[in-house]
């Protein structure tokens, strides 16, 4: 009886959002911006390892060194190397001199490991070519399978999804209604023959909109530009795009309780803050749970982002689906739920 | 039938906590006059007009607009209603042309947004966004989406507020030309030679009660009878008559 008017009460509520600056600086500007950072991080990482030579480069030891895979051999000054050396600029150093080899390493560095590896390996190649054996007793043949190296953007892109859905979910409806209120925008919308509980609907739809809207790009943006796994392309992508939705409806019963609740900014900014920062760093936005100590990971586990990350790390990341999730979402649930029914006690029209 | 009021309010309370904001008041309006309600600030002017709009309920009293009971009916109320709120209540990011498509969908009336700028002279502020009018502008504008469901009365709360004298006077021209065309005005003001000029009937109002009602000139022979004089030389014209005659009667708007 009411669609129509329900379609039209959230499809200009969402043109307007569409305008608002602060829905897109922090709902995609900030996202995106994070997104891209630990996207270039995530690249950095694997530069190889770079071992200092002091010592003649046509040694045997040093050619089997730089012919070896992921070695990049420098070649410097010895004050110069050793100086690279302590700050971890080269992971490695080695002095060659006749059939002496020292290698020196930084213990602080934790690619000296893989500098100690490269040079045992290229000692032992170089050791039987002296001894003359060509025909070595024991070799080891590497096979490759096919697997994925977890990269850091991996982790990050759904966490910053569930920030953008946090802002979207909270900070929008909180500035949002308030300022409706404020502007009597809410009151003259409240005077039409149309229900209230319907403009609300078409508010909470129009933000909904916003935050599928989103994910899609910072989904888009990642898997595109910068390789974002998705197990299962694009059954996954989809899958990610309804755990968004179900996290944002679960966000949006908070942000319409604070600002539903409250007539002024003063009061409701402090609130949305107190629900949304300890989420920023406690729920799993840019490092899992893990790393807390026992009673905070207990308070961590607990927060609303946390259960949207695990869900969609689990999708993305391991191809896991709705049935495996569901625990999650259920707790996810649970939360909007309590909010949901606060708001409908507390809620005020003006 | 011509006799029944399109508006008619019987022992209509409104308490806050302990506060009193309308203490009992009954009256009624005429069909095709326009209603004034006058009164200093805090008198409970806009809590009797919201109440009367559906959007606050009374404590007590009985509403009845065009014979619905407004308590039991507010949407069918809400339906035959125009309102104007104090200066507001547009979504600041939307352009006057979504606006009136915004508000024709909530009635569920079709519109042609071109046609009602241009009534109301602001066809050329069709993609301006509200925040972006002036005062004048903005009131012409929240009069129009007040008309959007041809109500049979409409409530305007304080509109001539913080208007120069051309704007204010271009607003009583377009508030005449609506009552010409059969709907009913209710009007709030603090201005008294606004209601003198424009109002068929007032009532005056003060800490909630309706202390006195009927036509200004009515009202002006009711203290004059009482042997009230004003102690000036009666003027044949006033400041403001001096303002309009040197700086015209054309709308100063950008």
């Amino acid at each position: 009886m009411y669609l129509r008017a329900y379609l039209v009460a959230s499809w200009y509520p969402f043109l307007a959002l569409l305008r608002n600056r602060s829905v897109i600086l922090f709902g995609l500007a900030f996202p995106l911006t994070f997104v891209a950072i630990f996207g270039f991080v995530g690249g950095g990482v694997l530069g190889g390892v770079r071992v200092g030579v002091i010592g003649p480069a046509e040694h045997p030891l040093v050619r089997a060194l730089a012919a070896s895979p992921g070695v990049t051999l420098v070649y410097e000054s010895p004050a110069e190397l050793e100086a690279r050396l302590r700050l971890g600029r080269v992971d490695g150093l080695v002095r060659v001199d006749g059939s002496r080899v020292t290698l020196e390493l930084n213990p602080t560095n934790p690619q000296s490991r893989l500098a100690t590896l490269a040079v045992e390996k290229a000692v032992a190649e170089a050791s039987l070519q002296l001894a003359g054996v060509s025909n070595p007793p024991l070799s080891v043949e590497t096979v490759q399978v096919i697997g994925r190296y977890e990269r850091y953007i991996d982790f990050a892109l759904p966490g910053q999804i569930s920030w953008a859905l946090l802002s979207t979910g909270v900070f929008s409806p909180v500035w949002g209604l308030i300022g409706l209120k404020r502007t009597l925008v809410l009151k003259r919308l409240l005077a039409t023959p149309v229900p209230g509980p319907v403009i609300l609907l078409g508010q909470a739809t129009a933000r909904l909109l916003m935050g599928v809207l989103q994910t899609v790009v910072i989904l888009l943006v990642g898997a595109l530009v910068f390789g974002f796994y998705l197990a299962e392309g694009w059954k996954t992508f989809l899958l990610m795009l309804l755990l968004s939705a179900f996290g944002l409806v679960a966000f949006l019963g908070v942000g319409f309780l604070i600002g539903g609740y409250w007539n002024s900014q003063e009061g409701a900014i402090p609130a949305a803050n107190l629900f949304v920062l300890p989420q920023f760093i406690l729920g799993g936005t840019f490092f899992p749970s893990d790393v807390f100590p026992g009673w905070l990971k207990v308070v961590a586990d607990l927060m609303p982002s946390t259960y949207l990350n695990t869900a969609m790390r689990l999708v993305a990341g391991e191809g896991a689906g709705l049935v495996e999730v569901a625990p999650y979402l259920l707790a996810l649930g649970l939360w909007g739920a309590a909010a949901y029914i606060v708001a409908a006690r507390t809620f005020r029209w003006y | 039938m011509e006799t029944q009021p399109i508006v008619e309010v019987r022992n209509l309370r409104k308490h806050f906590g302990s506060v009193v904001a309308v203490d009992g008041i009954s009256f009624g309006v005429r069909r095709g006059e326009i209603f004034g309600i006058l009164g200093p600030n805090g008198a409970g002017k806009t809590t009797t007009l919201e109440m009367i709009e559906t959007i606050q309920r009374p404590t007590a009293g009985e509403i009845y607009v065009d014979g619905i009971d407004a308590l039991r009916h507010p949407d069918r109320v809400k339906a035959v209603i125009g309102i104007q709120l104090q200066a507001a209540g547009f979504y600041p990011d939307l352009t006057l042309t979504q606006l009136i498509k915004f508000f024709a969908g909530l009635y569920g009336v079709p519109v042609d947004p071109r046609a009602v700028l241009k009534r109301f002279q602001l066809e050329d502020k069709a993609r301006s966004t509200f925040d972006k009018l002036s005062g004048g502008q903005k009131q012409r504008f929240s009069l129009a989406t007040s008309l959007l469901n041809r109500p049979k009365v409409i409530f305007l709360d304080e509109p001539t507020t913080g208007l120069d004298p051309q704007a204010r006077r271009n607003l009583w021209d377009l508030i005449r030309e609506v009552r010409a065309e059969g709907t009913t005005v209710v009007i709030t003001t603090h201005y008294m030679e606004e209601a003198e000029q424009l109002c068929d009937r007032v009532a005056i109002m003060d800490r909630g009660r309706i202390i006195r009602l009927g036509t200004p000139r009515g009202l002006i022979e009711e203290l004059l009878a009482t042997g009230f004089r004003k102690p000036v030389v009666r003027q044949e014209a006033s400041l403001e008559d001096v303002f309009i005659h040197l700086t015209g009667r054309s709308l100063r708007e950008e």
